[in-house]
């Protein structure tokens, strides 16, 4: 949707003006994994930060944002890993946990893995993720957006993930919510071949206008992809899955499960199967597929 | 007199503020061009809306073409 005549662009809602806006109290907080250190009064200044992003986020309030620094590249295994279990409250909601990077790819950066459980469990609304490389093999879930029908925990409501890698396991909504936004993410699998699925459960609350833009769903190294890369339990209204990309044909044949009441669209999206079958390799509910190619470049019809 | 405000940092009202500024100490979290368009899109949320304080993520700089 074009709001202006100078050529600035914005996906649905009002125009130009529903930017995310930062109170204007809100506070940097800074986390560096190598040189800080958790204690009161810190994590306001890069040459007093925080250790750990738990700390920061216990200590941030809502619209504040967090910058989060790559730990020690080590050769061989990369670079170090935060290795926490994080609950973002509900009431640190409009907060922004930004990876600090200097290359396009995030897993070169700063890198999170689970504890025990998952990486990220978000119960406040409209977090927004930059930059970070998340790993999660053998964990329950890589991310969970905790969403409960009481109201007491709302994370999949104006959730938005940019730029991140998700490895080794889901990507969780449960349940419900609307507008998460994922965006120029990477999903890679377990080293098993077990898929990171985005995997969107609705079946006990109303899901709505997910946006899943511009990711990747790879499949592993060799090893023979589980499926679905996306798994949608109804009812999800206005699903957008637009410029996707999917890795190898998965086990059962299915890329996408959405049966049931789901609605919305499929569109511009190539899957790495030399011939595809729409009938099992889209279950698709009332989501409508257009313009999206299987590896004969070939039209899927 | 004069207040000193101890153990923080104004990093900046703006994302294109905190992140020049953040640049100094750590690195990038956006890429150049993505602030060029950081600066842009601020200039004209200000012209819109009078609004001096804002966070805009990437997803909203993308869609500046």
């Amino acid at each position: 949707m074009t709001t202006f005549g100078d050529q600035v662009f914005q996906f649905g809602g009002e125009p130009v003006g529903g930017a995310r806006f930062s109170s204007p109290w809100a506070t940097p907080w800074f986390v560096d994994g190598v040189n800080g250190s958790d204690g009161t009064g810190r994590g306001k200044r890069p040459d007093r930060s925080l250790a750990s992003i738990q700390a920061a986020v216990t200590a941030a309030k809502r619209g504040d944002v967090m910058y989060i620094r790559p730990k020690t590249y080590v050769v061989g295994t990369g670079f170090d890993r935060y290795v926490e279990d994080v609950t973002v409250p509900l009431a640190t909601h409009d907060l922004s946990i930004i990876g600090v990077v200097n290359t396009l790819n995030p897993e070169f950066g700063v890198r999170w893995k689970h504890l025990t459980a998952q990486c990220l469990d978000n119960w406040a609304p409209a977090l927004h993720v930059e930059n970070i490389g998340f790993f999660a093999e053998d964990a329950t879930y890589c991310v969970l957006l905790s969403d409960l029908a009481a109201g007491t925990k709302l994370g999949a409501n104006g959730s938005t993930f940019y730029k991140c890698v998700f490895k080794g396991a889901n990507f969780q909504v449960l349940s419900g919510g609307t507008g998460v936004t994922i965006e120029r993410c990477k999903f890679t699998p377990h080293s098993s071949g077990v898929v990171a699925q985005l995997n969107i459960s609705c079946s006990a609350k109303l899901g709505r206008q997910f946006v899943v833009k511009w990711c990747d769903f790879l499949d592993a190294i060799g090893a023979v992809a589980s499926g679905p890369y996306i798994a949608i339990a109804p009812p999800c209204t206005e699903v957008l899955i637009d410029h996707c990309t999917f890795g190898q044909l998965p086990t059962g044949g299915c890329y996408i499960s959405a049966a049931g009441a789901n609605y919305g669209q499929l569109s511009n999206c190539n899957f790495g199967v030399a011939d595809m079958t729409k009938a099992t390799g889209l279950v698709l509910g009332s989501i409508i597929a257009t313009a999206c190619y299987d590896g004969k470049v070939a039209l899927i019809d | 007199m004069e207040i000193i405000i101890k153990d923080e940092v104004k990093l900046g009202k703006t994302r294109s503020e905190q992140e020049q500024n953040l640049r100094k100490e750590w690195g990038p979290t956006i890429t150049d061009e993505q602030l060029d368009k950081c600066k842009f899109l601020e200039r004209k949320l200000k012209e819109k809306t009078g609004r001096t304080q804002n966070f805009l993520t990437p997803i909203e700089l993308d869609k500046i073409e």
